[in-house]
């Protein structure tokens, strides 16, 4: 058993005790984990704030004291990998789940149609995301969960808004580039926020990174949390190379 | 006697032995042998005939990877759907050649000097390089040894071993359980029978059974596009995954089902005192979590009676419950389950210097990723130890077993090694990594007592404490250095034969 602490990393609109609810308690088995959140202050500029969710991972990973894995989901992901990028001797893996090289065409049209929906009225831009959240296989066969959740959309609030304004002109490219740790990419093929192509574009860009493709859409761990843990997992056992295109089993 | 020799000795035809047959055979390998006391395949769904049963997870799911079914009558098939289906898979898969039925194995013994296996059954012994039990973990139905069971006059029969000839109309009957089979058995018999009283040692999470009726349309629909059963069964794999943090009881997840299990006793059940004496006193998940819609209705006919005690023992003509209230019965049908912490064929095995298999378990089965066991060479398990589960289809740890044994099969065969064991280090290395992935489980902490701790050490021994894909992840395929390997071959194949 290693004692490796795994820095997890949320996206857009979930905290992260919420987004890695199950996430969480699977990797703890085995490992410490911290949860990161990170927030920003109404008044300053669009760069300013990427700049301040960098920093405050920044001073997180510093009080810790030690080399990490990162892992980041969706927004998160950007984050955690201009970290990987800009800071790789305190690195010791990254995996990006549901993440892409830089905003599209798009995304971008979908960013702003929520804002447009935000400033109406912010339970309609939830209601919006929600909607593209799942993949539509698994919203047509959740009745038939054994124990079915319901799934109910968030109200979205003005940090949200502003990691949303960030979302539609996020472009890590030169940082994918850089990356120089062992790299693992977790992405669903049936994702409508983030399409499978940009994922493929990650894959081309990190050098080092394995790509795991799932049949999911953005909600990756909620869909999918078992092949998300496990494929993490196993990642984590270094049983994966760079390059590496990783098939999963049919059950 | 008849005397037999094989490469491969199979020892049972369910699921188990269904699916390593298959894939042997699927190998090219045909040098196989399989035998079962029963008289066709089937196993488990040969067996259980009660009124009423049926499978708990989706059939789409219980079923072979290799044989979808794209007919499937309902949600939830019963008994004798699965049946058909399993001895379907038996001729299209070209088992029937291999098998024998009506053997009961009585012993396997290893022979070190030539490096074989003597199985002895009632009628005829057989020689194997290689034995695989895949006798089943829920197969030697568990009559419970109570005072007075002799004395009873009436009829008394196991859910398992269900009596087709005797009448039940216009009897008085007590059943004894409240487990898988009883809550099925139930709802079934009650409305031809007199009187049914239910006596219950400790009560079920019971949620609801979403079962649907297959149309014709969507029979046909998975038919010619086997994509959409592919998908439907992924996702219910992967659901049941996601499952998983429920019984590491993360809380979120803990509350999640509980409130579905609560809510469906409430939606059902006005009566405060028989919501009081079905509501749990364990935590979910703790014990298998059943599934059924008309369980709760039928307590709540008139003429059916819910005693929250167990049974204590029987007079010529009664049920005695725990605080001594005699029960007048006809018929007693003991839905009281398998004899599970153990396998049953334990103490029919004797391994290297006449080992047996029970002695060496005296603390509660242990085997390597649950297949093979030091000191006991060329002997491989299908369901057996560590692989049962709390939430999903068996089938996914069998056919990753059956992946498993025949790769091992295949590596010794082929490279004619004759003696193959796990190294003991990996099975102590394996038994602790179960023993650290089952603390803080709800099956170790959950409050119940279950089949699933073995009641000699209090250990989880039954169970795949961690998420099915983590299974398939490390014992997917056999690795050689696991075991200590003897390279000379067994004798058996080249045709030498012992004298008794
Ligand atoms: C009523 C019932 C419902 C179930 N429903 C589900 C479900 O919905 N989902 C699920 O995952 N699991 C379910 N199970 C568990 C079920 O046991 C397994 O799913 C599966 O059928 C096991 O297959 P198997 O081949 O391993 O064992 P079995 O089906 O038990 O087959 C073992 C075979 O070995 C033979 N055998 C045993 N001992 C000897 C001997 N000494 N000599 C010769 N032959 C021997 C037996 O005759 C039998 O044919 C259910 C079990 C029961 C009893």
């Amino acid at each position: 058993m290693t004692e490796e602490t795994i820095v997890l990393i949320p996206g857009t609109e979930t905290p992260a005790d919420v987004a890695f609810a199950g996430l969480k308690p699977l990797l703890e088995r085995d490992h410490r984990v911290v949860l990161f959140d990170y927030t920003s202050e109404s008044q300053r500029d669009l760069d300013a704030v990427l700049e301040g969710y960098h920093e405050q991972l920044r001073v997180a990973i510093a009080e810790l004291g030690r080399p990490v894995h990162l892992f980041g989901y969706s927004l998160g992901a950007h984050i955690a990998l201009r970290y990987a990028a800009t800071e790789s001797s305190r690195v010791l893996s990254l995996a990006l789940a549901g993440g892409w090289l830089r905003t599209d065409e798009l995304q971008r049209s979908r960013h702003e149609l929520w804002l447009d929906l935000y400033d109406q009225e912010p339970r309609l831009a939830g209601r919006l995301s929600h909607l593209l959240q799942y993949s539509p296989r698994y919203r047509r066969y959740l009745a038939e969960q054994q124990t079915a959740a319901r799934l109910t959309p968030a109200t979205p609030d003005e940090e949200i808004r502003r990691r949303v304004e960030i979302n539609r002109l996020l472009d890590s490219s030169r940082h994918a580039a850089d990356i120089e740790v062992p790299t693992l990419l977790i992405a669903g093929t049936a994702d409508a926020k983030v399409s499978i192509e940009a994922a493929y574009e990650l894959f081309g860009t990190i050098s080092t990174a394995a790509f795991a493709p799932m049949d999911a859409g953005h909600a990756l761990l909620k869909e999918r949390l078992g092949q998300v843990y496990g494929c993490y997992a196993d990642f984590l056992r270094g049983r994966y190379k760079a390059g590496q295109y990783i098939k999963s089993f049919l059950p | 006697m008849t005397r037999n020799i094989h490469d491969v000795l199979i020892i049972g035809a369910g699921f188990s032995g269904i699916a390593l047959a298959s894939r042997l055979r699927r190998c090219g390998f045909e040098r196989f042998r399989l035998i079962d006391r029963g008289n066709d395949f089937g196993g488990t769904w040969r067996d259980n005939t009660y009124p009423g049963a049926e499978c708990d997870i989706q059939s789409h799911l219980y079923s072979f990877s290799f044989r979808p079914n794209p007919r499937w009558s309902k949600t939830y098939a019963g008994q004798g759907e699965i049946h058909d289906y399993l001895t379907w898979v038996a001729r299209e898969e070209g088992l029937y050649e291999h098998a024998e039925f009506g053997q009961e194995v009585e012993s396997a013994t290893w022979h070190e000097e030539d490096r074989t296996w003597t199985v002895k059954t009632n009628t005829a012994t057989f020689e194997a390089g290689i034995v695989i039990f895949a006798t089943g973990h829920l197969s030697d139905p568990r009559v419970p040894d109570l005072p007075g069971l002799g004395a009873f006059k009436g009829k008394t029969f196991h859910s398992a071993r269900w009596d087709h000839e005797y009448d039940l109309d216009g009897k008085n009957v007590a059943v004894v359980g409240t487990g898988a089979s009883a809550i099925q058995v139930v709802p079934a018999i009650a409305d031809r029978v007199a009187s049914l009283t239910v006596f219950q040692r400790s009560a079920p999470y019971v949620i609801p059974r979403q079962d649907v009726i297959y149309t014709e349309a969507q029979k046909r629909m998975f038919e010619r596009v086997p994509e959409a059963a592919q998908g439907f069964r992924d996702f219910l794999f992967w659901a049941n995954e996601s499952r998983f943090p429920q019984r590491m009881m993360v809380p979120e997840f803990l509350k999640e089902v509980e409130a579905v299990a609560e809510a469906h006793r409430r939606a059902q059940i006005e009566d405060p005192v028989l919501l009081d004496k079905v509501t749990p006193d364990y935590t979910i998940g703790c014990k298998r979590i059943l599934l059924s819609n008309d369980w709760y209705p039928a307590l709540q006919k008139a003429h059916v009676e819910l005693v929250p005690r167990p049974v204590k023992g029987f007079t010529e003509q009664a049920v005695v419950d725990a605080t001594g209230q005699s029960h007048d019965v006809d018929c007693v049908i003991f839905c009281s389950g398998f004899e599970a912490s153990e396998l049953p064929v334990a103490k029919r095995i004797r391994g290297v210097d006449g080992l047996r298999m029970d002695e060496v378990w005296s603390r509660g089965s242990e085997a390597f990723g649950g297949v093979s066991v030091a000191g006991f060479p060329n002997l491989f398990f299908m369901n057996g130890p560590h692989v049962g589960l709390g939430a999903g289809s068996i089938i996914f740890m069998i056919e990753t077993q059956a992946n498993y044994v025949a790769d091992a099969v295949q590596h010794i065969v082929e490279r004619k090694i004759g003696r193959v064991e796990v190294r003991s280090e990996r099975q102590n290395e394996f038994v602790e990594f179960i023993a650290g992935r089952a603390t803080g489980t709800v099956w170790t902490s959950g409050g119940c007592d279950s089949w699933y701790l073995d009641p000699r050490s209090g250990r989880l021994t039954t169970i795949w404490p961690d998420m099915m894909n983590r299974y398939r992840s490390d014992f997917g395929r056999f690795e050689p250095d696991d075991y200590l390997v003897v390279a000379e071959p067994h004798t058996v194949a080249a045709g030498k034969t012992r004298h008794h």
